[in-house]
């Protein structure tokens, strides 16, 4: 018996197996088995795996009525967003008019729009973190894949977002810097924040100064020390304490503890180099570290904390256990 | 050709009635958005359980539904669609979830270990009762099959459709739902061939075969 490729027989028994078989192939099928001791045994090793699979049908989930209906509005409001306006380009025009349009938006292209459409600029990361200054002095660390579009001159302040980045913002009280990211606004005096996203997310945790958090459910402030996430569908404004060095570790691996959970601190570890790092009970996860790495190779790290900390660390698998 | 209205009725009740892959894809790149809202709406929950056998959140299954229908709208005037809008659906929340998966890989890694040493003791127990060796590489071996050959797979087992059934909602038909179920038990097989019963246990079922 071929256990790799295909036999018209596997069809034929599969449709038995789950009763779908004509009667005429109920007939083959029954022939075939008792044809031999190893085609019945082949098939009960089918039968086996098709009963043991019940076992892993996924609890239900909760459903409401109309719920489809809920969702779809959801939806359609991300999608009338006019995030990109579409460029309406007046092709059949004659050569006439379309050098007088052409003259203005050349003219604007170089000199600036006056009001809010102004030529965009993106800046964009690929496979590593990229720093740079904005026209109006802000300045920023695009986390990995991620990218950024603001305008090129700085007449107003508004930005773009996808993917994670961290913001210094330069101090212009007329004019707010914001920024939109997944139908959240976050609007700006000066200050230091980090905004996340993906298609799934948008969290934003401020580093010092205050921001304010506005959605299509209404506007919130949030402060230094404080951070707020928004899922896609889940867009209740809640701020809750934030952990203020998880978003160093995309700047260049740097962990600032200050009395910090040892906790939140191998959390940013295992976000930053990708390993799972597990503390053995609850009093060591607490236990406060005070302690700055900057480009530290994780084995370095790690030494030091078994160190100061007088607990030991062991690889099991793929992950790194710690304890006392 | 049908008209739109009742067109549109058709694609509401995609399990019922027969539907026509080309005019919908005509009328979604005419970015129709009441012929999009009612795709979403008759592919939603059952797009959700799918996803939801990936990520194991309710919540989390039903951004990933969100996410890929906000993205066909996006991109519906360039998209090709080499087979059906369902099963174009379907693989879409599969790389989607295999992406939410990739990304929350390490928090999970670290929350389910989390789960385990606390709920050690009662769990221990509990696993052995319901889940032995076999099962868990059965649950491993069903998620490595490849994409249409798992969600054939799974809404056979895990909703009970009749192949008729998961043939009208991929929009592909009942030859090919009947392929891909034997490959998906055939792959099965092959990946769990060291902990089927071997030689031994088909003897005893030989021998209570002849006693009856």
């Amino acid at each position: 018996m071929n256990q790799q490729y295909h036999t018209p027989i596997d069809d034929l028994l599969v449709k038995y197996l789950l009763r779908e078989a004509t009667p005429e192939e109920k007939q083959v099928v029954e022939t075939w088995l008792n044809a031999s001791p190893d085609n019945r045994h082949y098939y009960e090793q089918l039968q086996l795996i098709w009963d043991k699979s019940i076992h892993l049908t996924p609890s239900p989930l909760i459903e409401s009525e109309g719920e489809e209906e809920k969702a779809w509005q959801t939806l359609r409001k991300k999608l009338n967003k006019p995030a990109r306006p579409r460029p309406v380009i007046p092709l059949p025009w004659a050569m006439a008019a379309a050098a007088a349009i052409l003259l203005p938006i050349l003219f604007f292209t170089f000199f600036g729009w006056p009001g809010g459409n102004q030529p965009l600029q993106t800046l964009s990361s690929n496979n590593r973190i990229v720093r740079d200054t904005l026209p109006d002095g802000t300045l920023v660390t695009l986390n990995i894949h991620s990218t950024l579009t603001h305008p090129k001159k700085f007449n107003h302040r508004n930005v773009q977002l996808q993917g994670e980045a961290f913001f210094q913002v330069a101090a212009d009280k007329a004019h707010p810097f914001q920024l939109a990211a997944n139908g959240v606004t976050v609007t700006v005096l000066g200050t230091a924040f980090n905004v996340l996203t993906d298609s799934m997310t948008t969290q934003i945790s401020v580093e010092s100064g205050r921001v304010r958090v506005a959605n299509s459910n209404g506007a919130i402030e949030i402060g230094a020390g404080e951070s707020i996430t928004l899922g896609s569908t889940d867009r209740q404004l809640q701020k809750h304490a934030s952990p203020i060095l998880i978003h160093h570790y995309y700047q260049p691996r740097v962990f600032v503890c200050n009395e910090t959970p040892l906790g939140q601190l191998t959390e940013a570890l295992q976000n930053a180099y990708g390993v799972p790092i597990v503390i053995e009970d609850g009093a060591l996860s607490k236990q406060p570290v005070s302690v700055t790495f900057r480009d530290e190779r994780l084995d370095r790290i790690l030494s030091i904390l078994t160190q100061t900390l007088k607990i030991t660390s062991t690889k099991r698998g793929d992950s790194i256990l710690l304890k006392k | 050709m049908i008209t739109n209205a009742i067109y549109k009725k058709a694609i509401t009740q995609p399990l019922t009635m027969e539907w026509d892959d080309a005019e919908t894809i005509r009328l979604l790149k005419s970015r129709d958005e009441e012929v999009f809202g009612q795709l979403f709406k008759a592919h939603f929950k059952p797009l959700r359980q799918y996803a939801f056998t990936f990520v194991q959140e309710q919540q989390v299954a039903e951004d990933i539904v969100q996410t890929i229908f906000f993205k066909l709208w996006e991109r519906i005037e360039v998209l090709n669609f080499s087979d059906s809008v369902p099963a174009y659906l379907y693989r879409a929340v599969y790389n989607e979830s295999l992406n939410a998966l990739k990304h929350n890989k390490v928090r999970r890694l670290y929350q389910s270990w989390l789960h385990r040493t606390m709920n050690h003791q009662t769990d221990s127990a509990h696993r052995k009762l319901h889940q032995d060796e076999l099962e868990k590489r059965l649950h491993k071996a069903i998620a490595g099959l490849p994409q249409q050959c798992r969600t054939i797979f799974q809404m056979s087992r895990f909703e009970g459709l009749r192949y008729q059934e998961i043939g009208t909602r991929l929009g592909i038909s009942p030859k090919t739902v009947e392929n891909q179920m034997s490959k998906a038990l055939r792959i099965l097989r092959a990946r769990l061939i060291e902990f089927l019963p071997g030689i031994a246990l088909f003897l005893t079922s030989l021998i209570s075969h002849s006693n009856h």
